[in-house]
């Protein structure tokens, strides 16, 4: 892929995207125990994407016209959630704790309520934290 | 019965590596850049040259190696492999390409020099 020459507003604009992407596209929800990761993405992300920071807690993978496919937490576990009290304890219902396994909620086979439930709250997160805490470009 | 590789090498100090097939393939559908089959030549040149190493913040005996690849308005773009360590060998855990030292500042690389 291109490497991109990328604006800060062009990325907040991007960003504001993902809650409406994720309904169209039926992202589902994946906590990688083994990687300590959570993804916020389509089952599987799409290829030519660019993995971009945008502040110290999340990374997005997005096309070529800056549109977003896909949202990544590195330590989520260890790091997101502890400074994320209300995503902590939507999370807990969702993925339960301990374990090693990944778990994927997908809203197409189950757990729909508890999907948008940390959905809304992860979408206005990550809104928030784009306005506030965005690293530079 | 192994598993079949996607790769066998050696890192930075000698100590064999592997990437199993069955989790490359596992990885891949949330790391695109594990279904481009020319990045397996820059997770080699992460592994045998390393820029930086950090220590994984929550599992023993795990370790991010950094490569840098180029910089673009100072922003830096990295190959980044996870490594689990056993004994004599280690496992390729997943691999990709942040932008991004998610470890900087909350612990010290255990190899080599993360100037910002």
């Amino acid at each position: 892929m291109e490497k991109m020459k990328i604006k800060k507003g062009d990325i907040k604009e991007a960003v504001e995207k993902i809650p409406s992407r994720a309904t169209k596209e039926r992202w589902v929800l994946t906590l990688d125990r083994d990687e300590g990761t959570f993804y916020y993405a389509p089952k599987v992300i799409p290829s030519n994407t660019e993995l971009r920071q945008i502040t110290d807690e999340y990374a997005v993978y997005f096309d070529k016209n800056l549109e977003p496919k896909g949202v990544m937490i590195e330590y989520y576990d260890v790091n997101f959630i502890k400074h994320h009290n209300k995503i902590a304890k939507i999370s807990k219902k969702v993925f339960g704790t301990g374990g090693k396994k990944t778990k994927t909620v997908d809203p197409t086979k189950g757990l729909k309520n508890e999907y948008m439930a940390l959905k809304t709250i992860l979408d206005s997160t990550l809104l928030d934290e784009a306005q506030t805490r965005m690293i530079p470009a | 019965m192994g598993s079949k590789l996607y790769l066998r090498c050696n890192d930075y100090r000698g100590i064999p590596v592997v990437f199993t097939e069955v989790q490359r393939a596992l990885k891949s559908e949330k790391h695109p850049e594990l279904r481009d089959a020319s990045f397996v030549e820059r997770i080699k040149k992460a592994l045998q040259s390393p820029h930086f190493i950090y220590p994984d913040l929550t599992k023993k005996k795990r370790f991010a190696y950094y490569y840098i690849e180029y910089s673009i308005n100072g922003r830096k773009k990295y190959t980044k492999v996870i490594l689990q360590t056993q004994v004599s060998l280690c496992f390729i855990v997943t691999a990709f390409r942040p932008d991004y030292v998610k470890e900087r500042g909350k612990v010290t690389p255990i190899y080599g020099k993360d100037e910002n």
